[in-house]
């Protein structure tokens, strides 16, 4: 392997990152070059150094259990019987999102169907018109008709 | 076996039929390493403390919602991670650019991070728990790899702070992430060789007192 490809692999020999061949040709290679066993000897360094620092303390760990209790004292933990009855309903999501997806398309092919489906001939006589027009309206249909307008006249 | 013996899953159990000392003794597992965790993202101590409150609450909460009750460390985790970045996504929008001391950009107010090291928040801060024989250099030492650690890039810094100071293995800070083992083994490599230039002073000291007999 060469020294350049050996120097950026380094890293990832020290992590244990790399496997097989590569591995074996860069453990070859440290064997033979100094500069890159100073190196991966600087990189174990590092992780001593990162492993000696250890965790930080908060300034009062009793204040902040205090104040976590106090917290989730305002907030309660759901109790498994609550948890429990929103369980028993979830069964019932999926099922209602499927109906309302088949109503929609139940309806929708219905509008769809109205639309072009063959409609019974609606067409009537003015006779017919009329007499309907006067059932409904008496004297509409007199106006209309111009009965009104004769009867004034004469 | 004493109660804070117990193993994790078994105080988890405990804690989800609302026993609220079996979480405290999660709590005292736990608080340094989620204060450490969340101190290396906001590097602010006020700042970390609340959000390691808020962490623990939320974790209260949604107990019930946890699967596996010995993930619980890693569930911790993802939810204090969650909180910070909302933190620094709040942090950048409230303030301007300029002003943000992020860690994406690399501009770390290191002056910050020494005040707060200098509270004393070090592992051993209590008088009576410091080692007589840890001498200055050692403390001075130690902060200098905490400001080191701080000018790394966010995914860099937190697979060091989670595998190196709070010594998580691989595969469950992958999980704490969401990213394959192999992401975080190469983001590992990055940093060390990252940090094995920042610290090159004091590496030859560390070598000096490996060869010590």
């Amino acid at each position: 392997m060469k020294h350049g490809k050996a120097k950026r692999l380094l890293a990832d020999y020290a992590v244990g990152r790399l496997r097989g061949r590569t591995k074996a040709k860069i453990e070859q290679h440290i064997s033979e070059c100094p500069i890159c066993e100073r190196e991966l000897k600087a990189l174990q360094r590092t992780e001593k150094l990162l492993k000696e620092v250890g965790l930080l303390r908060p300034s009062n760990p009793q204040l902040l259990l205090n104040r976590v209790r106090e917290a989730t004292q305002q907030v309660r933990q759901p109790s498994r019987q609550t948890l429990g009855w929103r369980l028993s309903w979830r069964w019932l999501l999926k099922p209602a999102i499927g109906f309302a997806i088949f109503s929609s398309i139940a309806v929708g092919a219905f509008v769809f169907w109205c639309q072009f489906a063959d409609k019974p001939n609606l067409t009537i006589s003015y006779e017919q018109y009329h007499r309907l027009v006067s059932w409904s309206n008496p004297l509409g249909n007199w106006i209309e008709t111009g009965i009104g307008e004769m009867s004034a006249t004469q | 076996m004493a109660r804070d013996e117990l193993p994790d899953s078994v105080l988890v159990a405990k804690a989800k039929r609302g026993d609220w000392v079996a979480f405290e003794q999660l709590f005292w597992r736990y608080h340094e390493r989620i204060y450490t965790f969340i101190w290396h993202f906001l590097q602010n101590r006020e700042a970390s403390e609340d959000l390691t409150q808020e962490t623990f609450v939320r974790a209260w909460e949604s107990l019930h919602g946890l699967k596996s009750n010995d993930a619980f460390q890693v569930w911790l985790h993802q939810i204090a991670r969650r909180l910070c970045l909302d933190a620094l996504r709040k942090r950048a929008w409230e303030k301007p650019m300029s002003d943000i001391a992020t860690y994406d950009d690399q501009k770390v107010s290191v002056g910050e991070v020494e005040t707060d090291l200098e509270f004393g928040l070090e592992g051993k801060s209590s008088p009576e728990e410091i080692d007589p024989e840890e001498t200055l250099f050692e403390s001075e030492r130690k902060k200098a790899v905490r400001i080191a650690v701080s000018k790394l890039s966010q995914p860099l810094r937190e697979v060091v702070v989670l595998h190196y100071f709070e010594g998580l293995p691989v595969d469950e800070i992958s999980k704490v992430l969401g990213v394959p083992i192999g992401t975080v083994l190469s983001r590992l490599a990055r940093a060390r060789e990252s940090l094995r230039k920042l610290l090159a002073h004091y590496l030859d000291e560390v070598e000096n007192e490996v060869n010590r007999p």
